[in-house]
């Protein structure tokens, strides 16, 4: 060998060691995100760096290993899950999950926090978390449910000491963090796991479902919006229905609507569950308005109270109710009636379930807006101005998420004209006089039937909103109206909502409703606006001065 | 990565003992030309020492012809300098060892497809690779005159930045999407280049050589490549902000070329320290999940070391 060979070994020695020292710690892992380690360690040479590390860190006790299963899936497998500590105290999301395969490391996973530079030491006593937690859920806690001091990982980066604390509300299932030193509230969380299924509606329209998983199952529960949306399947059980809405039980996980794969085919609790939701959103979307009582009440659909195939043998009062009618039997709570079972006609159509057209389901909630805002006593003209009101919200619903058109799924001024086939509708906003009800005031129902004709008479106010938008002549007064526009729908939706929630009393009238949304044009768009103009000359035409 | 080869002086040179002075070659002296009337010029025969020039006598100079006085020495004839391609390498190869950064590397792009709320969400990401560090050896065998074949390794470590832009799906309808945009950096990425080398010797200076380089290479890369975005949202969910992305290790490689040049100061006989520059390409095909990116590797080195003369 000559002499200059040796040299060279050397330096060959030196890369190699250099190379291996530099480029080794970006194999490890991948940053994610301040002071977090993602770590997925797979193949050979970073399973044993990996290996080795977590032999020092749990040497340094920065790990504590939680214990190791055996695979119940791959013989002579096991895996072990190891928790990361900081001086003695876990950090909360810090983990590595090792699989080994005959005491060899096959994989690790997990992450790790690093910077971290807390101290340790509390100021506030577990007792002390648990009370100040108690009152932030406004739920009481029991002795045996100890907070646990914990490192939490700040989203905002940086770390904090906390005592965290998972408590059952009447809403939620929420995880509370709040400072060890101070008390105050750091973090929380639903631990209610929600996810978004997809289901096929009534009309075999595919809709997004937003679920709960609990036990391995899908719930119809929403946990995504504000407020708790539920929706029960009753499963035919008229008596526990009517037990339910009458206060006389309490439902629970197993009256909810469930199933197994996320991919739902009960069509019913689809559309019930889904337009619900929509329905939330449009009120807030529209108005800012959180819910039926404005302060996220929870939202409780009910679907199945009967049987389909019992039609034959039950009372007529409970086919009119519940199975070709669909109420808001108060407190958030929505019944949607069951239909008849197809090639059973009645008034010459066959009827699906009710919760199949959004602007059923968007008319009951209004009720809900209605009893938590101007409370429209439920007979004579107040009545009426509540069903025109649940007719608008539910048109205007309609609108928000369907194209304009004709037939299932078409947004129109037909009422519950996705319920039957051939396509029918309870009620016409266009012309309420095609359906029976007046357009016009002169027209209005007086009797004493059905609360003093708050079906019928609903079509006045109706009338008046469709004209407002649209345009067009009264077919009673022959008066001209020149509407917004349905471009600019959202501003008569806003005039009637404000008139109708804000400044109408519980007994009021088709007078007060004029004066009432005229006064919220002019609130909202000025006087002498293109609104207040169409307002006017629409309360105008409908025979309402 | 770049490799510095240093050749030594001594062994380009033709074979002598050491410490002797090289002895360059002499070229043939050049034809000596005459002027005729006509302003031809015209190939003169050289003068021998013993030859009397015709129409001449002995001693006595040729009128017309000036001549140096008598006793009076003729100047030394220029010593020309041979071009440097012409200094041949005797040496038996090289081997050298380097470290520095990769300054410029190709980014790429790169797309995936996830699911986000029961629907597909994309992410696009466009990776700009940073400045890392480069280590690096060389080796050769020369196989005739300056020319040497043989082989190179190199690894480079470098981080990755993505300009990320995706569309997520609003978790309430169908077809909604929201569209976030953002940064992520940290993203390791490391190359292993294995080259077969031809290389081409040249002198500078004394003690100043030339390799130019090329040859085909392969190139592997172990890089993290982004395969969701990272997201909070709120309601009503109409809009979502980005918060990073999810990444996965990929590995792969492909055949390239690279190519470079390096310049080298002998210290010593057979030890030299030198600079230079390689650049390299391939490309490759990795598949982080179901969508391939082409990413573009190899790219712009500079590197300095040592070189070793055998």
């Amino acid at each position: 060998m000559r002499p200059a060979q040796q040299p060279v070994r050397r330096a060959l020695a030196f890369l190699a060691v250099l190379s291996t020292a530099l480029l080794t710690p970006a194999h490890l892992s991948a940053q994610a995100g301040t002071g977090a380690r993602a770590v997925t360690a797979t193949a050979g040479r970073d399973v044993r760096a990996w290996d080795a590390q977590i032999s020092r860190m749990v040497r340094d006790g920065q790990l504590r290993s939680r214990g190791e299963q055996a695979d119940l899936i791959l013989e002579g497998r096991s895996h072990e899950r190891l928790d990361q500590f900081h001086q003695g105290v876990r950090v909360f999301g810090g983990e590595l999950v090792r699989q080994a395969d005959g005491g060899q490391t096959v994989s690790v996973f997990g992450s790790v926090y690093t910077g971290i530079r807390i101290d340790t030491d509390p100021a506030l006593s577990p007792q002390d978390a648990a009370t100040i937690v108690a009152a932030l859920a406004g739920a009481a806690i029991g002795p045996d449910l100890a907070p646990e001091l914990v490192v939490l990982p700040r989203d905002e980066g940086g770390y904090a000491l906390t005592y965290r604390l998972r408590v059952l509300t009447a809403e939620d299932l929420a995880v509370f963090f709040v400072d060890a030193g101070t008390g105050e509230l750091v973090l929380r969380y639903s631990d209610l796991q929600t996810t978004i299924g997809t289901g096929q509606g009534v009309h075999n329209d595919t809709k997004k479902m937003s679920t709960t998983v609990r036990n391995g199952t899908y719930m119809a529960i929403d946990g995504m919006r504000p407020p708790a949306i539920y929706t029960y399947d009753l499963k035919g059980n008229l008596a526990r229905t009517q037990a339910y809405l009458n206060g006389l039980l309490t439902l629970n996980d197993t009256d909810v609507a469930a199933d197994a794969d996320n991919q739902w085919s009960d069509t019913a609790a689809v559309d019930a569950h889904a337009y619900a939701g929509w329905t939330y959103d449009y009120l807030y979307k529209r108005f800012n308005r959180q819910g039926l009582d404005n302060r996220n009440l929870t939202m409780t659909s009910i679907v199945h109270p009967v049987r389909r195939e019992d039609w034959a043998s039950v009372p007529s009062s409970v086919l009119n109710l519940y199975y070709l009618n669909a109420f808001y039997a108060g407190r958030g709570i929505m019944v949607y009636g069951e239909g008849l079972p197809p090639g059973v006609t009645k008034g010459g159509r066959e009827w699906n379930y009710f919760s199949g057209a959004i602007d059923v389901v968007a008319h009951e909630l209004a009720h809900g807006v209605t009893d938590y805002t101007s409370d429209l006593i439920y007979r004579n003209e107040s009545g009426a101005l509540n069903e025109a009101f649940s007719d608008i919200i539910g048109t205007s619903v309609e609108y928000f998420f369907q194209q304009a058109g004709s037939g299932y799924l078409k947004a129109d001024y037909l009422l519950g004209e996705d319920l039957s086939a051939p396509s029918g509708a309870f009620r016409s906003m266009a012309n309420p006089q095609a359906y029976g009800d007046p357009d016009h005031y002169s027209k209005r129902y007086t009797g004493t039937a059905d609360n003093g004709g708050v079906h019928d008479n609903s079509g006045i106010a109706n009338h008046a909103f469709y004209l407002a938008i649209e345009g067009g002549v009264n077919r009673t007064s022959g008066l001209a109206v020149q509407g917004v526009g349905a471009a600019n729908r959202e501003k008569i939706e806003k005039v009637f909502y404000r008139g109708f929630t804000q400044f109408l009393p519980a007994n009021a009238t088709f007078s007060m409703a004029r004066a009432a949304t005229l006064q919220a044009a002019r609130d909202l768009y000025g006087a002498g606006s293109d609104v207040e103009r169409a307002v006017e000359q629409a309360w105008t035409a409908v025979g309402v001065s | 990565m770049f490799t510095l080869a240093v050749a030594s002086e001594a062994a380009p040179a033709l074979a002598r003992p050491p410490g002797q002075q090289a002895v360059r070659p002499q070229p043939p002296p050049a034809p000596k030309t005459a002027t005729q009337p006509d302003g031809k010029a015209v190939a003169v025969p050289p003068q021998t020492g013993g030859g009397k020039p015709a129409g001449t006598q002995a001693g006595k100079p040729a009128p017309g012809r000036p001549q140096a006085p008598t006793g009076a020495k003729a100047p030394p004839p220029k010593k020309p300098v041979p071009p440097r391609t012409s200094k041949v390498w005797k040496g038996r190869g090289f081997a050298a060892v380097s470290a520095g950064a990769q300054l410029a590397a190709p980014g790429y792009t790169s797309t995936a497809v996830f699911k986000v709320h029961a629907e597909d969400a994309t992410l696009n990401a466009d990776a700009s690779i940073g400045i890392g560090p480069a280590f690096g050896a060389r080796g050769g065998v020369r196989v005739w005159k300056n020319l040497a074949v043989g082989a190179g390794l190199e690894f480079t470590s470098t981080d990755q930045t993505l300009d990320v832009t995706g569309r997520l799906p609003h978790p309430f309808q169908f077809n909604q999407y929201r569209e976030v945009d953002g940064t992520a950096s940290g993203l390791d990425r490391a190359e292993t280049l294995v080259a077969f080398e031809v290389s081409w010797y040249a002198a500078l200076a004394r003690r100043v050589d030339m390799f130019v380089f090329a040859g085909p290479a392969y190139i592997n890369v172990r890089q993290d490549m982004a395969t969701r975005i990272q997201f909070t949202e709120s309601y009503p969910y109409d809009t979502a902000a980005f918060t990073g992305v999810e990444t996965a290790p990929v590995s792969g490689g492909g055949i390239g070329v690279t190519a470079g040049v390096d310049v080298s100061y002998l210290v010593t006989k057979q030890f030299g320290i030198g600079g230079g520059v390689r650049y390299s390409y391939a490309s490759a095909t990795l598949k982080p999940s179901a969508q391939p990116a082409d990413v573009g590797l190899g790219g712009l080195q500079v590197a300095f070391g040592a070189r070793i003369l055998f």
